[in-house]
């Protein structure tokens, strides 16, 4: 019993009480789990309780309890950006159900994401040069879009300090609904990497305008006049408000200076086929008409 | 003046948030006397009340163990109002008998806290004097020094106090 001094004050509830970790220590885990259920019933977000709950289920044998705890702790660290910790929490669920398949789907999962983490550092540098902050875009505005960017297939195909050199070569544009990128045969040669909005390619036919394709974020314009000098297959405009990253042979050639890989940087770039795929279209439509 | 009796880990009153000292009156000048005396004895260059089963926020300090006298302070309701760098060191803990480990603490510290008359003092420490300090104040949150460790030295000391409690459990 511990001597009371100065009657009168309240006595603290725990004053009699083991902490949760004492608790442990001593392997009444038992009593430790109510506790940290009765305070994670109070604040659901208490990552260490989580987590100290997924020892004491370990301790319990509660495997697929301890399973669930770590799974939510690891989902919060990635979330937060901390993927090497989700991966370890990962790793320990693992442990304890090594024939979960959905944890390897996971790992797997959070690896990738981490991978990305590492292309959009690099890739957010390359948007500032592309005249974000000097043109007045914040850099919570360039975080914003690069979340758009993340699913185009050039920026998964591309690696980060690629990514990087191409962006910072790259001039951002902002264009109102209607604005005209391309006409139909002309040969201005430019690639155009569309951030935001919708672009629409269309063919003159029969004295009305026909609809090819539309494009949108992520998708890569101007290939086939930029690398193959051909023809712009259809027009080419903004059917809405349009941020996109534009490159030109300049800025080609700056991304190709001193390029570790610039045999690579090109493939992606060829790969990708929406002019191709729009020439056959307009090809297709023309001799059926 | 007394020998107080040392609460032994895993006594409860060693996790309690202590109470802030009120009244500097009769009683918390022998406890203090009692604490200096016990903490010599043992021997350790510090000791926290709740140590001692008291729950208030007094703590004494004495890095030369009774070698200097100058050396002896008693810090009521202390806080740590500046920390800078990094130490680490190997401590103990008059309630953790037998355990040790090596635990990051700041290299130096200023504390503030009220002396037996009721005067505001600040103290300023550096290296062990600084961890000494740090331990105390600790305690008078509840918190003991393997609180600080991770990873396998947690687990190994997770295992030296399991066995302590075994063998209080034994003794009681």
């Amino acid at each position: 019993m511990a001597i009371k001094w100065f009657g009168g004050g309240k006595k603290p509830p725990e004053l009699q009480e083991h902490s949760i970790d004492d608790l442990i220590v001593l392997e009444r885990y038992e009593e430790a789990g109510e506790r940290l259920r009765a305070r994670l019933k109070d604040n659901p977000n208490d990552l260490h309780s989580h987590l100290k709950l997924a020892e004491v289920y370990t301790q319990l044998r509660q495997f697929e309890r301890a399973v669930d705890e770590y799974g939510f702790v690891a989902e919060e660290y990635a979330q937060d950006g901390f993927y090497d910790k989700g991966l370890a929490l990962l790793s320990r669920a693992m442990k304890l159900a090594p024939l979960d398949s959905s944890l390897a789907t996971r790992v797997e999962k959070f690896q990738r994401d981490k991978d990305m983490e590492h292309v959009r550092t690099l890739a957010l540098e390359g948007l500032q040069k592309a005249g974000g902050v000097e043109a007045g875009t914040s850099m919570l505005e360039l975080r914003r879009l690069w979340s758009h960017l993340t699913a185009s297939s050039l920026v998964q195909h591309l690696p980060g300090e690629q990514l990087k050199r191409l962006f910072s070569n790259m001039e951002m544009l902002r264009l109102g609904a209607g604005a005209e990128l391309a006409r139909e045969g002309s040969q201005e040669a430019f690639l155009m990497l569309i951030v935001t909005g919708v672009v629409e390619a269309t063919m003159a036919s029969a004295e009305r305008s026909v609809l090819v394709r539309s494009f949108t974020t992520g998708d890569l314009l101007g290939e086939g006049a930029f690398l193959e000098r051909a023809p712009w297959p259809a027009d080419y405009r903004a059917a809405e408000p349009l941020v996109a990253l534009k490159l030109s042979r300049g800025g080609l050639e700056q991304a190709l200076t001193g390029n570790p890989d610039p045999r690579g940087f090109l493939e992606t770039l060829r790969e990708q086929h929406n002019d191709r795929d729009v020439a056959t279209s307009v090809r297709r439509l023309r001799g059926g008409s | 003046m007394a020998i107080l009796a040392i609460r032994i880990y895993p006594d409860p009153i060693l996790r309690v948030k202590c109470r802030p000292v009120v009244e500097i009156d009769a009683r918390v000048k022998k406890l203090a006397a009692d604490m200096v005396e016990t903490m010599h004895a043992a021997p350790g260059v510090g000791l926290a009340a709740p140590q001692v089963g008291v729950d208030l926020r007094l703590a004494v300090v004495d890095v030369s163990i009774g070698e200097n006298p100058s050396d002896v302070h008693v810090l009521i309701n202390p806080e740590v109002v500046e920390r800078s760098g990094l130490d680490s060191d190997t401590e103990g803990c008059l309630s953790l008998p037998g355990i040790t480990d090596k635990v990051d603490r700041p290299a130096f510290v200023t504390v503030r806290a009220q002396d037996l008359g009721g005067h505001p003092i600040e103290l300023q420490a550096e290296g062990f004097h600084a961890r000494a300090l740090c331990h105390e104040i600790d305690h008078l949150d509840g918190i003991l020094f393997p609180d600080h460790l991770r990873g396998l030295r947690k687990e190994r000391v997770r295992r030296q106090l399991k066995k302590l409690a075994d063998e209080v459990e034994v003794h009681a």
